[in-house]
């Protein structure tokens, strides 16, 4: 089934980041079953709950219950966050949402290290004027059924919920990850050197779904590397 | 058994006393409460000056009239009393009989001055007493009936919800470990007599409450603030703490107190619940005392980089102290602090110096939490000589000892001791208490021997030290269970098995279930191979505190998991300790062995100790000793000479402190392959002589 194969590349994606001590935790996916639906996810998924509103996108209110619900999958070592949702339906990919929350704060290495990362956002939300970083948030969004002009099929949200820049096609994990810490992390991008050996099983990645009228403005587009 | 005396607030402490030695010459047997309860009425509230609970002569309430008045007066004053009493224990159903109260309340206005009752006429139901002719006045009293006299002192007891109990309406079997916590749990919801009375008694200035972790202080303090609220509306009362957690707990108590004894709610205005230290924008008694004295208090980070993370509390308490020394910042009437053992000296000192004349302040600290006998200093050193606190006769204690865990099994606590101290260990103690007399204020009586140096002894839990639900609703056998595997992985599956089972056979909910992780540093990644074994069997579990805030412990539904640090001070009925063989044997022992005796005594029912290898194997045989010795301590005591061989129990070192001596035992290993290799220098042999002169003089204080 591919919602297990896919569920087993993030466990094995997460496990190795982990492991070349690039994470400062991390939190397997979850299966939930609906009828035909199957979706792979951050525990404790609760779609359409408050902080996944469009208003809330963004805000630190939504990165702090991010933490407190302990719904992500992994913690990076600066506190930004990590979290996917992939849904298949039939065994094909029919939705996926892929969030990068840089820490909305720049903490001391030594106390995102000693301090539960709650309590040093906290502790350095008290002033916040010295530590306080302006980052937006990043969500891949795949969603094919829902495609309009204006709302592409693979897309991806910054700065502003309703911001969709055009992307050629769904990410796996393994992408996704190369793509926030080639462009996000970059010392550690630099320091590990696993980056190709990270897998995804997510054979949609192949074709492209973006429609004609988003080669007309500026996208996202790559050429896809066999087994990458 | 002679008169249980309660002493709360008394006015006319003459009549007090006299009625106390009066009771005590007459060998009534029963509990006589001073000032205590404050019973509700539509408008006002009423405070009963004495009220005796016995069976025989019965209920009694005393006023303590202190002029000459006309019976009119007094009968009017005596029918309002009985008023009161009545209209408060018609609401218990059980002291009913038919629709009618079961229960006589009898009155009696008794006089210190005999004088004052020259020429007073009197007639039934209404009586006057003094010293000499309490007796007759008893005899005419109405009894208790016997079916009556339990439900009677529960309800004066006011036998009161201490937490919300968990509803377990899962539970369906009537034997299951579920349907026994749920009994315990009702249990503990009802305050003991030794709590009742802390709470109550309220001393002329500063007051000590010790007890083990579990014995209840918490609720003695929010009671104790609820009661003096209601006695002294007009009082700043502030209760202070150490955990952010307890924030929502005392104001919860106290609410409920408040509405209990004088059917209002609390004004938060002048009865406050404050955090020791303050966060932004939410003001502690640190920052308000700092504000009092126009100092800007500091903030973590900034009393961190000054003082470092272990004394940063401590640093900035000292600098306000120096302030407040010279212009006391008066803002409190009475002060009560809990978790006093987690807080530092010069923070109890402030507090001293913000509390108004007589220094009404209590605090409550865990005795021996850390099986460190040096917890925090002396009373006289704490309060640097101005505070001293004796129990004195007649008068509300101001030094209590609350002698009932209800935490703990006898058996958990026995072996945690074991444990903790290596009592049973083959190659010796690993610490052990200097004071003997230690053993007993925390509940061990002498079986056998004697409790002193040099002596063989036996030691055994007092039988009164522990609730006895325990014995009656729990298998000794069961409660506590040791485990060897050859893998982690062999005793992760295991622990998951026996979880699952926990779950879906016992009855227990996910987050009945505490994992502990000894060791703080390999936590995560064991975590994260533990859970699998958890997550194959479709259980969730969390690690407690890794990136939500510290001050969330257990989540509905789900199984925690947490590391030694972590778990200090919270609880659960099911305690699984793993890879218990890294506490076996090690560097530091001491610490290790405190961390074992942490993990045990997280445990409400039972405890499961896992481990791998030879060193879990070693644990086991110690484990073994205490069951084979019935729960009992046999050990010879060192002498005093030879105590010091064994490292006396001091503070903890920090991981820092700890850090920085293993960075030195590796720059010395290097030192010695260096000078082996060829590489002593003329001024590196004059450091080394100075060195070995420390080393010797090290050796001969050890020695001595």
């Amino acid at each position: 089934m591919l919602a297990e194969k896919v569920k087993n590349s993030i466990i094995n994606v997460l496990q190795t980041l982990y492991s070349e001590g690039l994470l400062q935790f991390y939190k397997n996916p979850v299966i939930y079953k609906n009828r035909d639906d199957v979706l792979v996810t951050w525990p404790n998924h609760v779609s359409g709950s408050d902080e996944n509103t469009n208003d809330a996108f963004g805000t630190l209110a939504q990165y702090r219950s991010t933490l407190i619900d302990g719904s992500y999958n992994a913690i990076l070592r600066d506190g930004s966050i990590l979290k996917v949702s992939y849904k298949f339906s039939r065994n094909q990919l029919i939705k996926h949402s892929l969030w990068y929350w840089p820490c909305p704060l720049v903490i001391p290495a030594s106390d995102m290290r000693d301090e539960v990362t709650l309590d040093a956002i906290d502790l350095y939300s008290t002033q916040w004027t010295d530590y306080v970083r302006f980052r937006t948030p990043l969500r891949f969004d795949f969603a094919p059924k829902e495609a309009t002009p204006g709302h592409p099929a693979s897309h991806i949200h910054m700065q502003v919920s309703e911001c969709r820049i055009p992307v050629e096609r769904p990410l796996g994990f393994a992408s996704f990850v190369r793509f926030i810490f080639r462009n996000f992390h970059s010392q550690d991008w630099a320091s590990a050197g696993m980056w190709d050996s990270l897998t995804d099983n997510l054979d949609a990645e192949k074709d492209t779904c973006l429609h004609d009228d988003d080669l007309f403005i500026q996208h996202l587009a790559w050429k896809k590397r066999k087994n990458y | 058994m002679p008169i249980d005396v309660v002493w709360g607030r008394v006015n006319n402490r003459l009549a007090a006393t006299a009625l106390v030695e009066e009771l005590e010459t007459l060998n009534i047997e029963g509990t006589l409460y001073l000032g205590y309860p404050v019973l509700p009425q539509a408008e006002s509230t009423t405070t009963v000056e004495a009220l005796l609970v016995s069976k025989e002569p019965g209920l009694v309430a005393f006023n303590f009239p202190t002029g000459r008045y006309s019976l009119d007066v007094l009968k009017s004053s005596q029918d309002s009393l009985a008023y009161a009493i009545e209209g408060n224990l018609q609401k218990h159903e059980a002291l009913r009989c038919g629709r009618k109260l079961g229960i006589t309340v009898n009155t009696i206005s008794f006089f210190s001055d005999p004088s004052l009752l020259e020429g007073l006429n009197t007639e039934d139901p209404y009586m006057v007493a003094s010293q000499g002719t309490l007796e007759d006045c008893l005899d005419k009293c109405a009894a208790v009936p016997d079916a009556l006299i339990k439900s009677l002192s529960a309800a004066i007891q006011r036998v009161i919800m201490i937490k919300p109990v968990k509803r377990r309406d899962n539970v369906r079997k009537s034997d299951s470990r579920g349907a026994i916590i749920k009994k315990m749990e009702k249990e503990i919801a009802n305050l003991d007599e030794w709590q009742r009375k802390a709470a109550i008694e309220t001393p002329e200035g500063p007051q000590r409450v010790r007890g083990l972790a579990g014995s209840g202080k918490t609720v003695v303090l929010a009671l104790k603030a609820a009661y003096l609220h209601s006695q002294h509306p007009e009082w700043d009362i502030a209760i202070t703490f150490y955990s952010r957690a307890l924030f929502q707990q005392f104001r919860d108590l106290i609410e409920r107190f408040s509405l209990e004894h004088s059917g209002d709610k609390p004004n938060w205005e002048k009865i406050r619940v404050l955090h020791s230290w303050g966060a932004a924008g939410e003001p502690g008694i640190y920052s308000l005392i700092a504000g009092a004295l126009n100092v800007p208090p500091a903030n973590f980070g900034n009393a961190r980089s000054r003082y470092g993370r272990e004394k940063a509390f401590a640093g900035i308490c000292g600098e306000l102290l120096t302030y407040a020394d010279k212009t006391p910042p008066v803002l409190f009437d009475a002060v009560l602090i809990d978790e006093a053992q987690d807080l530092p000296v010069e923070f109890l000192r402030l507090v001293f110096a913000a509390t108004r004349d007589p220094k009404r302040i209590v605090w409550a600290y865990d005795e021996l939490q850390n099986l460190s006998n040096l917890q925090l200093p002396s009373v006289e050193a704490l309060f640097r000589g101005q505070v001293t606190i004796n129990n004195i006769r007649n008068a509300a204690q101001q030094d209590i000892i609350l002698p009932v865990c209800y935490r703990n099994t006898p058996w958990a606590l026995t072996l945690a001791h074991a444990l903790g101290f290596g009592i049973y260990r083959k190659s010796g103690f690993v610490q052990l208490f200097k004071e003997l007399e230690l053993w007993r204020e925390i509940g061990y009586q002498v079986q056998g021997g004697r409790l002193d140096f040099g002596e063989s002894v036996s030691l055994k839990r007092r039988d009164d030290s522990y609730p006895s639900y325990f014995t009656e609703l729990l298998k000794i056998e069961d409660t506590i269970l040791a485990q060897s595997f050859h893998s982690e992985v062999d005793q992760y599956e295991f622990l998951a098995e026996q979880i699952e089972r926990n779950i879906r056979e016992d009855e227990l909910d996910p987050d009945d279930i505490l994992i502990v992780l000894p060791n703080p540093i390999t936590a995560k990644t064991e975590f994260l191979t533990l859970s699998t074994s958890l997550s194959r069997r479709g259980i969730d579990s969390h690690l407690a505190g890794v990136t939500s805030s510290r001050d969330v412990f257990a989540i509905p539904g789900s199984v925690t998991v947490s590391q030694i640090f972590r778990a200090k001070g919270n609880e659960a009925p099911m305690v699984y300790v793993v890879n218990a063989n890294y506490c076996t044997n090690g560097p530091d022992l001491k610490s290790l062995r405190n961390t074992l005796f942490t993990a045990i005594t997280r445990s409400r029912a039972w405890v499961r100790i896992y481990g791998i290898g030879a060193a879990m194997d070693e644990l086991i045989c110690e484990i073994d000793s205490v069951y084979k010795t019935d729960f009992q301590l046999n050990f010879k005591i060192p002498t005093e000479v030879e105590l010091i061989s064994i490292p006396l129990i001091d503070r903890d070192k920090t991981p820092e402190e700890m850090a920085d001596i293993a960075a030195i035992e590796k720059q010395l290993d290097d030192l010695l392959e260096r000078i082996e290799n060829g590489g002593m220098t003329p001024s590196l042999a004059k450091k080394l002589r100075r060195l070995q002169t420390r080393l010797l003089d090290y050796e001969s204080i050890v020695e001595e």
